[in-house]
């Protein structure tokens, strides 16, 4: 797999994913969408599905996987640690 | 069945052994073996970025984290967690679905961090005197 080519994959399909989230977030919260060319291809049920899937349609391996969901992560223990 | 380990209780950590796989062939049970801390405060796990590039693993997508020093946006890949017995109590470990985690610095004291997405799949107790056990499967 060209690696320089997926991480430009993953950033162009994150850009649009980000734009694209308020008008999916009802009707595919907590679901994964497989992204190709900055379009979802499918939505499914688990992380695992979705490469599954994408292994399967792309045979270069280029592709991301999105979470549906606008709760960032939270990195608990260290993320409300004050800086000085 | 259910598998039943004792964790590591370090007064201010709970830390267990664990086997990050990559998610294919999800028959296989070659990975990495490391340390991971318990932490029932992230929502999601994480490995560090030298454990990620010994898999070969490649960034699937991204999501905005948050932190102390602000908004950011962390990499994700996917990976399988294993957790096994160790000590006098070893087991085969046991494997959990795939999980789309984040990456850690290389400067994380541990090589991952289990997040409430694969804790929230288990039975987990703590004393005060030291004993902790994680139950799952």
């Amino acid at each position: 797999m060209d690696r320089s080519a997926q991480k430009l994959e993953v950033d162009r399909n994150y850009d649009a994913f980000m734009r694209m989230l308020a008008s999916i977030l009802d009707t595919h919260e907590g679901e994964y969408a497989l992204m190709r060319n900055r379009k979802v291809v499918e939505f499914f049920d688990s992380p695992r599905a979705a490469n599954v899937a994408g292994t399967e349609r792309f045979s270069d391996g280029v592709y991301s996987i999105q979470e549906v969901t606008d709760e960032p992560i939270d990195l608990g223990f260290w993320s409300n640690v004050a800086a000085y | 069945m259910s598998q039943r380990i004792e964790c590591r209780h370090e007064g201010l950590r709970v830390t267990v052994p664990v086997l990050i796989l990559n998610p294919s062939p999800s028959t296989s049970f070659d990975g990495v073996q490391g340390r991971a801390l318990l932490d029932t405060g992230s929502t999601t796990t994480g490995i560090t970025t030298r454990l990620a590039h010994q898999l070969g693993l490649v960034a699937r997508g991204k999501k905005p984290i948050g932190s102390a020093q602000g908004e950011g946006q962390a990499e994700r890949y996917l990976f399988r967690v294993g957790l096994h017995g160790e000590g006098k109590t070893p087991t085969l470990p046991y494997v959990f679905d795939d999980v789309i985690g984040f990456e850690l610095v290389n400067s994380f004291r541990f090589e991952a961090l289990i997040g409430m997405d694969v804790i929230s799949q288990c039975n987990l107790e703590m004393t005060r005197n030291g004993i902790c056990t994680l139950e799952f499967g």
